[in-house]
């Protein structure tokens, strides 16, 4: 089911739920609601609710907590208790004043709402010692943790704090340093020490940490110290907004440092693949020896889902302790590590760093998922998408097929190098390419326009909002139209 | 067996400093110290940032970072963290460790990150061939502020000191027997160390008037009653030495400003290990929050 609770909503375009599903929706909002849109909504009169029973407006939300417990039908004591615990610490008048709101919408809900039909059964579950709750920011700590990670240097900032408060309690326990250090300069800089130390270190942070960060990992990649940079994406430039969702880091990720030197960039596609990435991320940068940059997004971070917890364990595949260099240095160097200026090696230093990128997109399994269940090069049209966005697209695509439309689709977890062979292959289909991203400029199709010589269209947002399928259904049906004209 | 200090420099790499400059007789001094402590060229990591005096890992034949101006002191903790057994030791000029890395000098040695950092403090940046640097005496002109800087210069012993540095130094090249023991003790100190070497760049300073002036050496503990443990006392005699004005006469101390007694330990190792907060602070076991 869902709830809306807040007029920002109406902003933007509401989202698109399937018919059966109940959408609840606070009274005070229902005109305005219904001018919007035809869509099958339950009033639910949760401010009404607050007010009445000794509350402000604002605890609404609390009201609605009531009635959606209700409606699953969770016992009312358990879920007065469990508000109990939560507001208890704030003192007696909060938590009295919530128990009675949240009683108030339950009470309501239950005399009420009995003729809502819900599609899960919410009867209580004996056995749960298995399961979990888990979102993109702790699954990716989970997985640090998991591939061996033993230094963690932290500077907070949203949406990526929860990753270093999450390692800052687990990571000691399993005998790693978690660091909070003093700007992301320094979280940076202390990763690489700990790296040149020989243990797997890793930072993450979001846009303006990335930024402030570029100079480090140009180190990296000079002196080639292996490192991990989660990059939680959040919309640029600058300060942007912090609690939206984007996908415009990319280009920063990939060509954010002077001169040139080597990153891996990598996009896990779901809150599943933020924890079995983290292992590709830290093998890859051993056997590379250079910065890996993951890039999530703040709704891969904030999604929550109930898994099994045997999907998130997993035992990292080496020790990860490297044996010390003798000397690190970010002036160009020969293979000993002292500084060389000549042409000649100069360029043969260059060249080899450039060269033993060529084998990571071999190295790395399952570098891009293909769906080319009507084969590129009879596909009406190819489209293509990375990170959180791969859902969405997944959902339009399958839409898209019950009309009728034969489409490929690749979805890269590998963004940069190139997973060229796979692009290759996807560029090869018969009607027009479509890369769907959160960002402007269309980032992931101005790397691939670097490889493939046929034109692609960007199917781009930068609303901050997180694309929704019906919006990208219509966008490549409004692009294949279009090029339906172009051709005649 | 003890290591001869030369074991400690680097074989077919002459260091890269002009003919005279005073950092040969830092590099020296320090084999010198390392050779005195007992520790082998496998122990210790030297870790700089950008500058003239931060070549110096180049040049040493131990394990060697050179780094990010200004960002020697994040890059070592990382490598103490990761290698808590070696002493590590930033060597880094006035410029590096008191400009760009002000920041990370204050919440290193407010966070006693357990390094030794000697900054070779010629007043200047000199590598970019002549510009003021933080601890330049007022008006001192340098080729991006030719009108001189206006500010007085940064009191750098004061500072660590009022940023909780636990162990302060000062040393100059000119007394070399006293600058190897105060580096000497500076790296069997248990905790975040600091020393301030006076050395003059040969080429933009070559009568090394920029720092002391007219003024001269002083040891510090020739003052009656000084107590280094004594932080108020430390501040205060720091607070004396600051005006780098030429042509002001007096003195100025060298020696241990100030020194935190250290955490006593059962370790029988030259170099003692120091509990880190950020080790303990986790030690209750805490279930999975979510």
């Amino acid at each position: 089911m869902a709830v809306i609770l807040g007029n920002e909503v109406f902003e933007s375009e509401l989202p698109s739920a399937p018919e059966l599903v109940p959408v609840l929706i606070d009274s005070v909002l229902l005109s305005s609601a219904s001018e919007r849109s035809d869509g099958h909504f339950i009033p639910i009169p949760v401010s009404e609710l607050a007010v009445k029973a000794g509350g402000t407006p604002m605890q609404r939300s609390v009201a609605a907590l009531g009635v959606v417990a209700a409606l699953l039908g969770l016992p009312q004591p358990m879920v007065l208790g469990v508000l109990h615990e939560w507001f208890g610490g704030k003192g007696r008048s909060a938590s009295e004043s919530n128990h009675l709101i949240c009683k108030a919408g339950f009470d309501w809900a239950a005399a009420s709402l009995t003729h809502v039909q819900l599609l899960v059964d919410a009867s209580p579950v004996r056995q749960i010692d298995d399961r979990i709750i888990i979102d993109g920011n702790q699954a990716a700590a989970l997985g640090a943790l998991a591939a061996g990670c033993s230094f963690f240097a932290s500077y907070p900032i949203t949406p990526a704090t929860p990753i270093g408060e999450f390692l800052a309690r687990q990571l000691p326990q399993a005998g790693g340093t978690a660091h909070q250090a003093e700007d992301e300069i320094a979280a940076i800089c202390s990763a690489l020490g700990a790296s040149f130390g020989g243990k797997r270190a890793m930072v993450a942070t979001s846009g303006p940490g990335l930024s402030l960060m570029q100079e480090g990992i140009g180190y990296a990649s000079m002196a080639e110290l292996p490192v991990v940079i989660v990059n939680v994406q959040r919309p640029g430039p600058s300060t942007g907004m912090a609690t939206r969702q984007a996908q415009d880091d990319l280009l920063a990720a990939v060509h954010g440092g002077h001169g040139e030197g080597q990153r891996i960039v990598l996009a896990p596609r779901s809150v599943q693949e933020c924890f079995d990435i983290m292992a590709t991320a830290f093998t890859t940068a051993q056997a590379f020896r250079c910065p890996v940059i993951v890039l999530t997004d703040s709704l891969l971070a904030t999604t929550k889902m109930t898994a099994d917890a045997q999907q998130f364990t997993g035992t990292a595949a080496s020790s990860g302790e490297l044996p010390l260099q003798r000397i690190v240095t970010g002036i160009e160097h020969d293979e000993d590590g002292f500084p060389v200026e000549t042409p000649s090696g100069r360029t043969r230093q260059m060249v080899r760093r450039a060269e033993k990128m060529e084998r990571v997109a071999t190295f790395i399994p399952g570098a891009a998922e293909v769906d080319c269940d009507d084969g590129p090069p009879l596909a009406d049209v190819a489209v293509c998408a990375w990170g959180s966005t791969v859902a969405s697209v997944k959902s339009a695509v399958q839409e898209l097929r019950k009309k009728g439309m034969r489409i490929a689709a690749l979805y890269p977890r590998l963004l940069y190098p190139l997973c060229g062979s796979e692009l290759d292959a996807w560029s090869a289909a018969s009607g027009c390419r479509i890369i769907i991203e959160g960002n402007a400029s269309g980032q992931y199709a101005a790397l691939v326009a670097t490889r493939i010589s046929v034109p692609v269209h960007a199917l781009t947002t930068c609303d901050g909002e997180p694309l929704q399928p019906t919006a990208i259904a219509f966008g490549i049906q409004q692009i294949v139209q279009q090029e339906a004209v172009n051709d005649h | 067996m003890t290591t001869d200090h030369t074991a400690f420099l680097r074989q077919g790499l002459a260091p890269s400093w002009c003919p005279g400059c005073s950092f040969y007789q830092v590099l020296d001094t320090l084999t010198r110290s390392f050779a005195a402590l007992k520790f082998t060229p496998d122990d210790p990591v030297v870790v700089s940032g950008i500058g003239c005096s931060s070549r110096m890992p180049l040049f040493l034949s131990t394990f060697g970072m050179h780094t990010l101006h200004g960002r020697a002191l994040p890059f070592a903790f990382g490598c103490k963290m990761a290698q808590p057994e070696r002493p590590v030791v930033v060597v880094a000029g006035d410029g590096d460790l008191f400009s760009i890395g002000a920041n990370h000098f204050l919440h290193a040695a407010r966070n006693n990150h357990p390094v030794t950092v000697l900054c070779l403090d010629n007043h200047l940046f000199a590598m970019t061939k002549n510009q003021t640097s933080p601890t330049s005496p007022t008006g001192h002109c340098g080729s991006l502020s030719p009108s001189g800087t206006g500010a007085a210069p940064l009191n750098v012993i004061e500072f660590a000191i009022a940023v909780n540095a636990p162990f302060v130094a000062r040393a100059a090249v000119s007394s070399r027997e006293h600058m190897q023991q105060t580096i000497v003790a500076a790296l069997s100190y248990p905790g975040f160390s600091f020393v301030q070497i006076l050395s003059p760049c040969r080429t933009y300073d070559p009568n090394g008037k920029i720092g002391l002036g007219e003024r001269k050496l002083r040891l510090i503990n020739d003052t009656d009653g000084f107590d280094p443990e004594n932080r108020p006392a430390a501040l205060q005699m720091a607070s004396h030495a600051l005006d780098y004005q030429r042509g002001e006469g007096g003195e100025l101390p060298i020696g241990v400003y100030y020194k935190k007694p250290a955490i006593k330990h059962t370790s029988s190792g030259i170099i003692k290990k120091t509990p880190f907060a950020y080790q303990n602070i986790y030690s209750s076991l805490d279930p999975l929050r979510v």
